[in-house]
């Protein structure tokens, strides 16, 4: 006959942290905003963004539209090497791109 | 249009790739960025980073610039076909660099002509042939965003 043997009764360990960073503590980074111009196809935009962000073709045409009907973009959120880096590249496609202050 | 394994093949009638040699050899047109890095912050802290998006976009252009001369330096790069036209035959890569190249010329037009909101005034008012290149460039552009619009959605 099996003997049935009592487990020890296990809790997970539980930390406490007393200090959180606030939201307004943390880096607010650089926006890379993407603005509207009457040169630059829509088609063309979407496959930018698709080619630079490596985005599915729906969240690249959605981000275009929002550059076309609502005059600009915020496409990311990035540290200012990255938000640099991504200027450089839509601005590579000939797009009026810009980095901004996350402030 | 054919499209098969990354392999884009465009039927070209012999007017249609006169004008698409026109355009690209008045590559390149523009000679800075289209944009300034930032439209906001300290003019004297961006300079550097300003510099570096100049210099970097010359490079580009520079690269581009031969490979268009190259491309159209290819012997048989449009193979003539049994009807007059031509075959003009580009993978995934360098449809994507032809897109570039279009585009930086029909940008650059556009800078020269002061980014004119409206072209039509301006092709009535002597500045047809810019406009006709800006609209030539355009139609190139849209025939191989529609071929490489299926592969685009992952």
């Amino acid at each position: 006959m099996p003997t049935t043997i009592e487990l020890p009764e296990v809790a997970p360990d539980i930390f406490r942290e007393d200090e959180t960073e606030s939201k307004e503590n943390l880096d607010p980074g650089y926006l890379v905003i993407c603005w509207n111009d009457p040169v630059n196809l829509m088609d063309f935009v979407t496959h930018a963004f698709q080619q630079v962000f490596a985005w599915k073709k729906e969240k690249a045409e959605f981000h275009m539209m929002q550059v076309h009907y609502q005059g600009k973009s915020v496409l990311t959120r990035e540290t200012m090497e990255r938000a640099e880096f991504y200027v450089h590249e839509l601005q590579k496609y000939q797009l009026h791109a810009t980095m901004e202050s996350g402030e | 249009m054919e499209a098969k394994d990354g392999l884009f093949v465009f039927n070209l009638a012999k007017q249609e790739r006169a004008l698409l040699i026109h355009v690209m050899k008045m590559f390149p047109v523009s000679g800075g960025p289209v944009a300034p890095l930032s439209k906001s912050g300290d003019e004297k802290k961006l300079a550097e980073h300003e510099r570096s998006l100049t210099e970097a976009l010359a490079e580009q252009r520079a690269e581009h610039k031969r490979l268009v001369d190259a491309f159209l330096g290819e012997q048989g790069r449009f193979a003539e076909d049994a009807k007059g036209g031509f075959r003009l035959r580009l993978t995934t890569a360098q449809v994507d660099w032809l897109l570039r190249v279009l585009n930086e010329v029909r940008v650059g037009l556009w800078l020269k002509l002061g980014r004119p909101e409206e072209l039509i005034p301006l092709a009535k008012g002597g500045q047809l042939e810019a406009v006709a290149a800006m609209e030539i460039c355009a139609l190139f552009q849209s025939r191989l965003l529609e071929a490489l619009g299926g592969g685009e959605s992952n």
